[in-house]
């Protein structure tokens, strides 16, 4: 029995304006999956995401991680989110300090804070950013500070919110190796780099006003020019000479 | 407006401090009675910034350019978090510009923030006149803006008045600070007339940022 | 404006007993001696003053020219204040410059605001420009200061550079669309602008707010934990600074 990661049930939300986001929304994401959501802007992806982490309460519905239900707001390092700004995720005066912010809410002393974050810098290569304000770092090592943020608390389930945006190539690359290295249970990546999604994802969802179009493995659901065209999106250029 | 350092004797400034102290401790205690206090921090620390960068702000208004003063606009938007916010901007100001002395901090605080807070009472009860009113937001912003500078200026010129070195001649004491007072009043429009069009404004676009009356 | 950031903090990595000095000690040391400056109204005090002041400086090995820089300002508008009591002080008149007369008690009152505002900025200076912000935020909040005001005065901090650099961008975008400033009707335009601006911020300030949230902010209290040690030096330093403050207030009110 694969076990479920995260469970979204009968989900209702809508913004504070009024604008209803999902009705009757259902999804489940098992053990050992990395899930890849595509799908244009406004479709409801983050508000997806904010629900799935506790930030928004859902009107009506269930949301579970791990078998838990969510509780709103709570701080839960079980599940960790990667913003899809990283200047939203970035606060402290130096990158070690805001590496450390996570843990030390955790609870852990300074000699294992030390020793985790090291080791997370060490592994992403940005050990030499220790002591820098990560505000003027550029965007690629600003976007590997706030994943090492993330990474260090090692969460069970992460959330990337267009992980792969403004990097250039060697910094995607690095990320694609990062992702494909982690040993997170499950994850959920929303992106516009369908063959970003090709390469590391293992299952693909396809949204659109706040309902799953489509559902299933990468090449069969991304080679599905058809329905993926109706939605706004062009299928990835690798896939279009199989056509 | 900002009372700078060494101009009021330290028995004033100690005096500041404490009436500073005890309307902290009474605006925190206002704000801990809030379901969740430290999700409104990221508003307040926006508006501090917003006062803080006032000082630098130097709109043209032909003839002469005026200086935003935000008091009532903090006051309406931030509630109890006013005074706090307050309080630290004048820190800031104090500590990277030397704009306002730390000896004076005080009473600067005092001042800016009981104002602030008076703002906010104005604006309440103006909201609640003009309750399910059209222009209900616009009026009470045009009078929190107005009251800003008002009480703000009264406050100054009452400190000014009583505890300016003594041997100075009162009557020309009295004239100049009167003067001083006075031409705050077109200013007062101004903030009235920028607060109404701000708070009409947000009240369309995003409401989530004012208090909003039920 | 990350160029207010730099200009201040620029001599905050010396070396020098003041700067080594535990900042919560130096805090509350110097703060003290602020304070019993304030009081001052004793001629032979406010020379002793000047001379605590000079003698602090001078240890601290800031430059004298930044401190100069600093105290430029507002020591411009302290002294017009000084002069309107050189000339407007009821007293008995000492000698007479065309229409105005200074008296003997508007040359005391102008000694004593100027030499009085110059000990106490002197020290200001050194005491600010020898710690980083970030020492003093650190140092408040051991000192017990509440947490939602050390959070609200942490993300201020961080505003006020994003802030400003916002509005520097939009001052540009305005000039750029030909818009100049002609009357009291360009104020709701004004408005316009700031609400924008206050709302992306706003915004901005909410994902922010989110992003600490999911790990861990203000759950927890094990942040504030840090506690640093101190030295005995730093106690020796903090036991003088009150002793003079102590000294300084006795003098002042003492049957002197």
């Amino acid at each position: 029995m694969v076990r479920k990661v995260l469970e979204l049930e009968n989900i209702e939300y809508s913004h504070d304006d009024g604008h209803q986001i999902f009705s009757n929304f259902n999804l489940t994401i098992n053990d050992g999956e990395t899930v890849g959501i595509v799908g244009s802007n406004g479709t409801g992806k983050t508000t997806m995401f904010l629900l799935s982490t506790g930030i928004y309460q859902p009107k009506k519905g269930q949301i579970r991680l791990l078998g838990k239900k969510v509780s709103p707001r709570k701080f839960n390092p079980s599940i960790g989110m990667v913003f899809q700004n990283q200047d939203d995720q970035l606060f402290s005066p130096s990158v070690y300090e805001d590496i450390a912010f996570g843990l030390l809410n955790m609870g852990f002393d300074n000699v294992a804070v030390e020793k985790k974050a090291s080791k997370i810098m060490d592994r992403l290569n940005i050990s030499h950013l220790k002591n820098k304000q990560p505000h003027h770092l550029s965007g690629g090592e600003k976007r590997l500070v706030a994943i090492a943020g993330v990474l260090v608390m090692e969460p069970e389930f992460i959330i990337w919110d267009e992980p792969t945006s403004n990097l250039d190539m060697r910094y995607r690359r690095r990320l694609i190796d990062i992702i494909k290295d982690s040993q997170q249970s499950a994850m959920m990546i929303a992106s516009h780099d369908l063959e970003f999604i090709l390469e590391v994802c293992n299952r693909v969802i396809l949204l659109d006003n706040g309902q799953i179009i489509l559902d299933g493995p990468p090449k069969k659901v991304l080679r599905n020019e058809l329905v993926l065209s109706q939605h706004g999106i062009e299928i990835p250029f690798s896939l279009k000479q199989f056509n | 407006m900002h009372i700078p350092e060494g101009m009021l004797p330290g028995a004033v400034c100690i005096a500041g401090y404490a009436l500073t102290s005890a309307a902290m401790w009474y605006s925190l205690k206002q704000i801990n009675k809030k379901e969740d206090p430290h999700k409104e921090i990221p508003k307040a620390a926006l508006l501090t910034a917003a006062f803080f960068i006032s000082t630098f702000i130097l709109i043209p208004i032909p003839p002469a350019s005026v200086h935003p003063m935000l008091i009532g606009i903090i006051g309406a938007m931030l509630g109890y978090f006013a005074f706090p916010a307050i309080t630290i901007a004048l820190f800031f100001q104090a500590v990277l510009f030397q704009h306002g002395g730390i000896t004076t901090l005080g009473v600067n605080a005092f001042l800016f923030g009981t104002s602030a807070l008076l703002s906010y009472y104005v604006y309440l009860y103006a909201a609640r006149i003009f309750q399910s009113k059209k222009y209900q937001q616009v009026i009470a912003g045009f009078l929190a803006g107005i009251s800003g500078v008002a009480v703000t200026v009264f406050l100054f010129y009452l400190v000014l008045i009583l505890f300016l070195p003594t041997t100075l001649d009162v009557e020309t004491e009295k004239k100049a600070i009167m003067l001083l007072s006075l031409s705050h009043f077109p200013i007062m429009i101004l903030e009235g007339v920028f607060s109404a069009s701000l708070f009409g404004y947000l009240s369309k676009m995003k409401p989530q940022l004012i208090e909003v009356i039920k | 404006m990350i160029h207010i950031h730099s200009s201040v903090e620029e001599h905050v990595h010396l070396v020098s007993p003041i700067h080594q000095l535990d900042t919560r000690f130096k805090l509350i040391g110097m703060l003290f001696l602020i304070f019993s400056f304030a009081f001052i109204s004793k001629i032979e005090l406010l020379i002793f003053s000047i001379f605590v002041s000079f003698f602090i400086l001078t240890i601290s090995k800031l430059p004298f020219r930044f401190v100069l820089q600093r105290i430029k300002l507002p020591g411009l508008l302290i002294f017009m204040v000084a002069i309107v009591t050189l000339f407007f002080s009821e007293g008995s008149a000492v000698f007479h410059l065309g229409p105005l007369s200074v008296t003997k008690e508007g040359i005391h009152s102008f000694i004593l605001i100027l030499v009085r505002f110059i000990s106490i900025m002197m020290l200001m200076v050194v005491l600010l420009g020898s710690t980083s912000i970030i020492q003093i935020i650190k140092a408040m909040r051991d000192l017990k200061l509440p947490t939602l005001l050390c959070d609200m005065i942490f993300f201020s901090y961080r505003y006020i550079f994003e802030l400003g650099n916002d509005l520097k961008t939009m001052h540009i975008a305005m000039n750029m669309r030909g818009f100049r400033s002609k009357s009291i009707l360009s104020i709701p335009t004004f408005a316009l602008l700031s609400g924008s601006l206050l709302i992306r911020s706003y915004e901005q300030s909410d994902r922010v707010y989110n992003a600490m949230t999911l790990r861990g902010y203000g759950q927890n209290s094990n942040y504030y934990k840090q506690e640093t040690s101190y030295t005995l030096v730093d106690c020796i330093w903090l036991i003088i600074l009150i002793l003079l403050s102590a000294f300084i207030l006795c003098i002042e009110f003492g049957p002197y």
